[in-house]
């Protein structure tokens, strides 16, 4: 087996403080009717949702609202069908389940609307499609509009998970995106650009802690 | 900032390490393996100090083939217009690695790091610690 073959070896420590177009290909499947095929979890609905992003090759976020402490784990079965029937298998099991379509994005939401932060709406923000997503992410919750939100709803942020580093590439002005009288929930979808997957997380309990991850780069 | 001095985050509180990796195969002496695939980390035993504070998601990490050193970078930290973390925030979990080539071929590393980090009584602290093998 290769997995014995294989293994990570942590070397140095380096420390601090701080489109498919028309032309002869067919139309893409819409999110909502891409195959998944899901195995039996034992977790977080936040968890098997991100199971289905990735089986259904989907781009987008899921917004999970929770009003524990703790993620709420559950068993959560096989499935095998399409991005919207996985859905609504996991409504039949009680899970408050809501998606909307943007464009080629999804975004599923818990709640039955996306949580404020997510509406609020932007001025301006500019990102380089050339930068870490984490990046582009902590400058747009760093705008104006975004800021005077978390401070209203009193929102604790911390993170993100960063994970392993991409290189890097010189940029170019034709990678800087600009977006005008935009909401912080699409301002995330132009940043996933049809292949990236943003997971938004807000614990109501006590204090209101927020995560905004990239899952899926 | 990774191991390439790309900057990650903007407006930040909080501690950070640079953590970088080389794959190896088992022969002697070790060789390095390059190639194009996701490293999957997952996350597990997760305990913290912070109330309402959760497990980090799976996370898929696109390599490509130039890249034979790989950094992690492990972060603790809240926008700091939200405030700083307290003196005794902090967070531990388990860190398990699957190099995935393809739908069908994943291979899941043997090594698992502990990875401590936030402050412990005012210390800014990131500790990974390889628990196996």
């Amino acid at each position: 087996m290769l997995a014995k073959t294989l293994k990570l070896a942590m070397t140095t420590i380096v420390g601090g403080a701080l489109s498919l177009t028309s032309l002869g290909a067919d139309a893409p499947v819409p999110p909502l009717n891409r195959p998944v095929s899901v195995s039996l979890q034992n977790g977080s609905l936040a968890e098997y949702l991100l199971a289905i992003f990735k089986s259904g090759h989907l781009s987008g976020g899921i917004a999970v609202i929770n009003d524990r402490c703790e993620d709420a784990s559950d068993q959560f079965p096989e499935f095998n069908g399409n991005v919207k029937g996985a859905f609504e298998k996991l409504a039949t099991m009680g899970h408050q389940v809501h998606w909307l379509q943007a464009g080629d994005n999804l975004v599923v939401n818990n709640t039955k609307s996306p949580p404020s932060l997510l509406k609020v709406v932007v001025h301006e923000f500019r990102f380089s499609r050339n930068e870490p997503l984490s990046k582009a992410t902590s400058d747009l919750l760093d705008t104006p509009e975004a800021s005077a939100k978390i401070k209203e709803l009193q929102l604790k942020a911390y993170g993100p998970e960063l994970g392993f580093a991409q290189m890097h590439r010189p940029g170019t002005p034709q990678d800087t995106v600009t977006l005008s009288d935009t909401t912080v929930l699409d301002a995330l979808n132009k940043i996933a650009a049809g292949h990236a997957v943003w997971l938004y997380k807000e614990s109501r309990c006590g204090e209101n802690v927020i995560s905004l991850n990239w899952p899926v780069k | 900032m990774d191991i390439y001095g790309n900057i990650l985050l903007s407006g930040e509180c909080g501690v950070y390490r640079n953590i970088a990796y080389f794959l190896v195969d088992q022969e002697v002496p070790a060789q390095t393996i390059q190639g194009n695939y996701t490293l999957v980390e997952n996350f597990s035993n997760y305990t913290t100090d912070v109330v309402g504070l959760t497990v980090p998601p799976t996370q898929d990490n696109p390599i490509e083939y130039a890249q034979t050193m790989l950094g992690d970078t492990q972060f603790f930290g809240r926008k700091a217009s939200s405030g700083c973390p307290g003196s005794n925030d902090h967070e531990s979990f388990d860190q398990e690695f699957t190099v995935q080539l393809d739908s069908s071929h994943s291979y899941g590393l043997t090594m698992v790091n502990v990875v401590d980090r936030g402050y412990y009584s005012g210390t800014a602290t990131v500790n990974v610690t390889i628990s196996t093998p």
